[in-house]
């Protein structure tokens, strides 16, 4: 009576670590079990002992499981009452579900409930490494999604600009400008044959323009909101192009309008220190 | 050079100024809508009722537990309606500080504008200003002068630029 309650108990803690792995195993993907993997399962009898504290030591083997294995249906795999030194209490095999050492155990291969068990296999499972093989999965999951698809793996330089810092070099460059203005205009020199400060103001801006066309196309300015006059020609029934033009002329013009803004208060505070 | 810098600071705080608005129609509020007596008397009265209502068991004397309870429930109402006043006489406080500064503003530049027409800011050589020495001297008109009118209008375009650099 007893051996059949120690029988009954093992099955139960056997099916309830079985569904732990087929848990584990569908987090992986892999497929469910069939019957003819069975025979791939390998058989250890002796070394099996969960109870035992060596177990500690034992060194971990990682076999992948195959998917004859990991189905929670398998109800062959039975743990084999020889196997153990001591009958397993219920306390111990949850403790065990839970830690992260090795859990071995046998398994039957005949029927799913019996009273006699006889050792087919071993299996080793740690969940240490099932979770860095979840991660190795994902891993593998994101590499092939970029294999399938090659026009979107085109390896793009990185970017060494952002709009801010852009919009910060702008200002300083206007303020370098102007101070190099004031320095050439109070030796008396003209600035391209004249003598006039918006002359390198205006360079610098075609500069800027070219700068933008050519090497700095990636960086999207800093886009000037939409204002009531966009609002009202829209509801005019001005074209969506033509406003897209419109946009673009404008906060060319607003940029512009604000960089001679810098450029010519930087100016005149350069002149009033310098002179 | 002192009236440019004058005038700079004034167009740097005028731009800081709506930021505050919250505060400053606090502090208003603080001095113009008091509480009065009634309202000091109708929230005495509801602690007094709270007061006797805790010293009665609501299952030995649920009568006069529910009368008093319909007492604080209709001067809490009272209350309130008096509270919901104030907070709208607050929010058109706010909206009249806002519209006060903007209007404070304009008023000090189109006062500044009219004593400083004719006299320059500042003087560079007519020069360094070609071609827009005229658009730089307005409104006084004289060569190489930076007009009152120039000098707000980069005033506030720094001052946008800036903030808008270091979010502001």
């Amino acid at each position: 009576m007893s051996d059949r309650a120690a029988a009954q108990r093992e099955a139960r803690r056997r099916k309830i670590t079985q569904n732990a792995q087929a848990r584990m195993n569908k987090l992986l993907g892999r497929s469910d079990v069939t019957e003819t993997e069975d025979q791939d399962i390998k058989i250890s009898a002796p070394e099996v002992s969960p109870d035992t504290s060596s177990s500690k030591d034992d060194e971990i083997q990682l076999q992948p499981p195959s998917p004859a294995q990991t189905s929670p249906y398998n109800l062959r795999r039975r743990p084999q009452r020889s196997d153990f030194s001591s009958t397993p209490s219920p306390e111990t095999v949850t403790q065990k579900e839970l830690t992260t050492e090795p859990i071995i155990f046998t398994g039957e291969t005949s029927s799913p409930v019996s009273e006699e068990y006889e050792p087919n296999f071993e299996f080793h499972h740690n969940r240490r490494d099932a979770a860095a093989d979840v991660t190795e999965t994902a891993a593998d999951l994101n590499s092939k999604s970029k294999t399938q698809d090659p026009s979107k793996t085109e390896v793009q330089p990185p970017s060494t600009f952002d709009a801010k810092a852009l919009e910060l070099l702008r200002v300083v460059v206007c303020v370098m400008t102007s101070l190099f203005s004031r320095s050439v205009l109070a030796l008396g020199f003209g600035l391209f044959m004249v003598e006039s400060i918006f002359l390198p103001f205006l360079a610098m801006e075609l500069f800027y323009t070219y700068l933008m066309e050519t090497s700095l196309k990636d960086v999207s300015p800093v886009q000037s909101q939409a204002t009531l006059v966009s609002a009202a020609l829209m509801l005019c029934g001005m074209k969506p192009e033509l406003m897209g033009v419109y946009h673009k002329i404008m906060s060319h013009i607003a940029v512009i309008a604000s960089d001679f803004s810098i450029y010519f208060f930087s100016f005149v505070i350069w002149n009033a220190l310098l002179s | 050079m002192f009236l440019m810098v004058l005038i700079f600071m004034l167009e740097f705080a005028f731009a800081l100024l709506p930021k505050f608005v919250g505060e400053l129609t606090t502090m208003i509020a603080k001095l113009i809508f008091t509480v009065t007596n009634e309202e000091l008397n109708l929230r005495a009265e509801i602690k007094d009722l709270k007061e006797e209502q805790s010293n009665i068991s609501i299952t030995d004397d649920f009568a006069r537990y529910a009368r008093l309870q319909r007492k604080v429930d209709k001067l809490l109402a009272v209350g309130k309606e008096k509270g919901n006043e104030r907070k709208q006489r607050v929010s058109y406080l706010r909206m009249a500080v806002t519209v006060g500064i903007y209007i404070l503003h304009a008023v000090i530049l189109l006062l500044l504008m009219f004593l400083l027409r004719s006299e320059p800011l500042s003087y560079l050589p007519h020069q360094w200003l070609f071609p827009l020495g005229n658009f730089v001297a307005f409104p006084t008109g004289a060569q190489g002068a930076i007009g009152l009118g120039f000098w707000v209008i980069i005033s506030n375009s720094v001052i946008h630029r800036v903030r808008g650099l270091i979010g502001l």
